[in-house]
């Protein structure tokens, strides 16, 4: 790891400007690594397949394949398959899935925009108070009354995601000046909203009725309530803030070096600022509006590819979509079976898994500054 | 950057504790304030008791009111709950006997005449021995089922204070709140001058017991339903109406025997699903699951501990016959629950009341309730009569 990120940076440094070294042409994409994305999304459609077979009511693998085949047209449905199987992936596990990988994905990608942007491997996308703005906004829904449905649309998605825009929306202001935004007041500012969003939310689960259990399992995260219209929903909401994200890329290998250095190299790195915390706020705040605040993907998933595959970010933003999408998979496998029937908050499984690996980086990272 | 890192550190923590600070501004800041000076809290509370006995002379002051408690301390800002205390006894409520207040006011029995069957020793949750010297005429219910048993056999007039999410009978809407489920302000119970103070949860048995005030902690019943006949009968003992608690205990017992008599025309009912909320719901060792034994109703969920959330695919998996929901079309227009055999007869149904969440003397309105939706040719005439 060590040794790798010295040749990137040693290449970063000069590379992008001359590229005529076997590194830099690597940086720059004359051999990009396409094999190793098509791995990636094997191994998620790999894990969707095996979730969907796993659950409270175990169905067997081939069965499953039946079921979902059988929804293209023209195939005739496996004809020893119970009715309630069918309902119970369709309407449940297929969608469930779906969401968990969508989620996941995004989540992972504008970690690991954060990442490049804040040039720290411990950035994640809650970083400048996404989560604790989206938090105070399904809180403020879930427990002061107002009704759940506006008309045919659930505001609770809506409060959390506007929540989370308006938390980053202020740090971002504050932040900023005529010289630019600093990124360091930037994470301070979001610390600060952080709290307080964080503050007022606790004050009004503390000044609620004793029922918080619906509260609690939004703020831990959880995939139980999805539907296909979510998906649909969801997806429509994510493409064109991550393809701008994945636009990104090339930009974000220059800001590796400094800021200065970008500049020089063309690169309008207040614009960039503004147009990547944008993006990753917009990206995370519709993932967390219908599903709660799930937390670690974001971190781990782009740190995970880093650690594997190098740093550039040409590779980083598309892989970690798909180690970030087959984590959340996983995780929320275990979260539906692990006390089946009951289930537990896929926030909480993440965590676990998430927080001792964050420790374990922690440490890591100790050891070589020294 | 290190050093970003560690000014970013240290504001954070900053930030924590301000922000810890503002938010729990009772929790927290209450329990230090009686603590380090109870004496001041106590005799500022003082003067507000011949107050509110002396308001419950024809005309109430309420300007006057607000003056004691704007000298105790300038502590949290949630005091005007010991302020409000005036106004219900304006309110021509009947208060049998004033306060044991300092002033030698109307207060000639509080020491003297002895009342049959007291001293009055009550065992709490943890064991202890409280004695009651003499039926409390100021207590303070800090219980939903407390609130509703002591209206019930007649004696909820004794009642100075109780918590935020107390809203049955209808009378007990005027008695001041101390606190919601989970903050108690210390200093509001201390104004209220209660000879009792009833708490369903430990958590603030030591602070109050240090505020020299008489505690009883008896923790909410979770399971045997019928024993609330009993919680009625204890009340009944501990402010000496033993034949109204009687009544409404026998009455109690009464109606579940009723059910039970009824349901012995009844093998076997059908599956049924509890969803309270986004599929959490109710397991095997609940107060529900009596109700669902007693109804003969087969708890889909009956392998659970606690309330959890189920994963939904064991309700489409286990088809029950009968959903019941607070929110009925959120389960009727469910994709995934579209087969199940609930939805398909129209069986999802709402509770009228919310009489099965709280263990009063009205839980059993709650299973009447419950047996008439499930069961109506049975349990017509029995739903009629009651």
């Amino acid at each position: 790891m060590a040794e790798m990120s010295q040749t990137v940076r040693a290449s970063g440094g000069v590379g992008d400007v001359r590229p005529d070294s076997a590194a830099t042409a690597r940086l720059i994409g004359l051999r990009y690594p396409w094999r190793r994305l098509v791995f990636g999304a094997l191994v998620l459609a790999v894990a969707m397949v095996i979730a969907a077979g796993r659950g409270a009511v175990s169905i067997p693998l081939g069965d499953v394949l039946g079921v979902l085949l059988a929804g293209l047209p023209g195939v005739a449905a496996p004809a020893d398959v119970p009715e309630t199987w069918n309902t119970i992936l369709w309407q449940l596990r297929f969608p469930r899935i779906v969401l968990a990988a969508v989620v996941g994905g995004a989540l992972a990608l504008a970690g690991a925009a954060y990442q490049g942007l804040f040039k720290n491997p411990l950035a994640d996308p809650y970083l400048v108070g996404v989560a604790s703005g989206a938090g105070l906004g399904a809180t403020v829904v879930l427990l002061t009354g107002i009704p759940l449905m506006l008309g045919a649309f659930s505001l609770l998605p809506m409060a959390a995601f506007a929540g989370g825009v308006l938390a980053v929306a202020v740090a971002y202001l504050v932040a900023r000046s005529s010289q630019g935004t600093p990124l360091t007041t930037l994470i301070l500012a979001g610390v600060a909203i952080s709290a307080l969003a964080g503050a007022v939310s606790s004050l009004l689960l503390i000044r609620s009725d004793p029922d918080l259990r619906p509260v609690i399992s939004w703020l831990l995260g959880s995939f139980i309530s999805a539907e296909w219209s979510e998906c649909l929903v969801l997806i429509a909401y994510l493409v064109p803030s991550l393809g701008l994200l994945l636009g990104f890329a090339r930009v974000l290998n220059v800001l590796q070096l400094s800021q200065e250095h970008a500049a020089v190299l063309g690169v309008d790195v207040e614009k960039v600022k503004l147009l990547l915390i944008a993006a990753a706020t917009l990206a995370t705040a519709a993932a967390v509006s219908f599903n709660g605040i799930i937390g670690f993907v974001g971190l781990v998933a782009p740190h995970v590819v880093r650690r594997l595959w190098g740093d550039d970010y040409r590779f980083i933003l598309p892989m970690s979509i798909f180690v970030g999408a087959t984590f959340l998979v996983l995780a929320d496998t275990v979260a539906r079976t692990i006390a089946s029937p009951a289930e537990l908050p896929v926030g909480v499984v993440t965590a676990f898994c998430g927080a001792p690996f964050f420790l374990y980086v922690l440490r890591r990272r100790r050891t070589r500054l020294r | 950057m290190r050093s970003a890192w560690v000014a970013l550190l240290r504001l954070t923590v900053l930030v924590v504790l301000l922000a810890a600070l503002t938010a729990c501004d009772s929790p927290a800041a209450v329990p230090v304030v009686s603590v380090a000076e109870p004496t001041t809290v106590a005799e500022p509370a003082a003067p507000a008791t011949p107050e509110a006995t002396a308001v419950a002379a024809p005309t109430p002051t309420p300007t006057e009111a607000p003056a004691p408690t704007a000298s105790p301390s300038p502590a949290p800002t949630r005091e005007p709950a010991p302020v409000r205390t005036p106004e219900p006894t304006a309110t021509p409520t009947p208060n049998p006997t004033p306060t044991p207040a300092p002033e030698p006011t109307p207060t000639p029995e509080p020491t003297s005449e002895p009342v049959a069957g007291f001293p009055l020793t009550v065992r709490d949750t943890t064991g202890r021995d409280i004695v009651l010297e003499r039926p409390p005429e100021r207590i303070l219910a800090f219980d939903s089922a407390a609130v509703e048993i002591l209206f019930a056999i007649g004696e909820g007039d004794r009642i100075v204070g109780t918590h935020d999410f107390v809203s049955s009978p209808p009378e007990a809407e005027s008695i001041p709140r101390v606190g919601d489920a989970f903050n108690l302000n210390i200093e509001a119970v201390v104004a209220l001058d209660p000879d009792l103070v009833y708490v369903f949860f430990d958590r603030f048995v030591p602070d109050l017991e240090r505020a020299g005030l008489k505690v009883l902690y008896i923790e909410t019943l979770d399971q045997d339903f019928v024993k609330v006949a009993d919680t009625v009968r204890l009340w009944g003992r501990i402010v000496d109406a033993p034949e109204a608690a009687e009544a409404v205990a026998a009455e109690f017992e009464t109606r579940v025997d009723a059910i039970q008599t009824t349901m012995e025309q009844v093998d076997a009912g059908p599956r049924v699903f509890q969803n309270a909320g986004n599929f959490w719901t109710p397991g095997g060792d609940t107060l529900m699951q009596e109700v669902f034994d007693l109804l003969k109703l087969e708890n889909i969920a009956a392998d659970i501990e606690g309330y959890a959330q189920i994963s939904p695919e064991v309700v489409v998996e286990k088809d029950p016959a009968v959903i019941i929901s607070g929110d009925p079309a959120s389960i009727s227009g469910d994709p995934a629950l579209q087969d199940v055999q609930a939805v398909k007869d129209g069986a999802v149904y709402s509770l009228t009341t919310d009489a099965l969440s709280i263990a009063s003397q009205r839980f059993v309105e709650g299973i009447e309730d419950l047996a008439s939706l499930i069961y109506p040719e049975l349990f017509q005439q029995l739903s009629k009569a009651a």
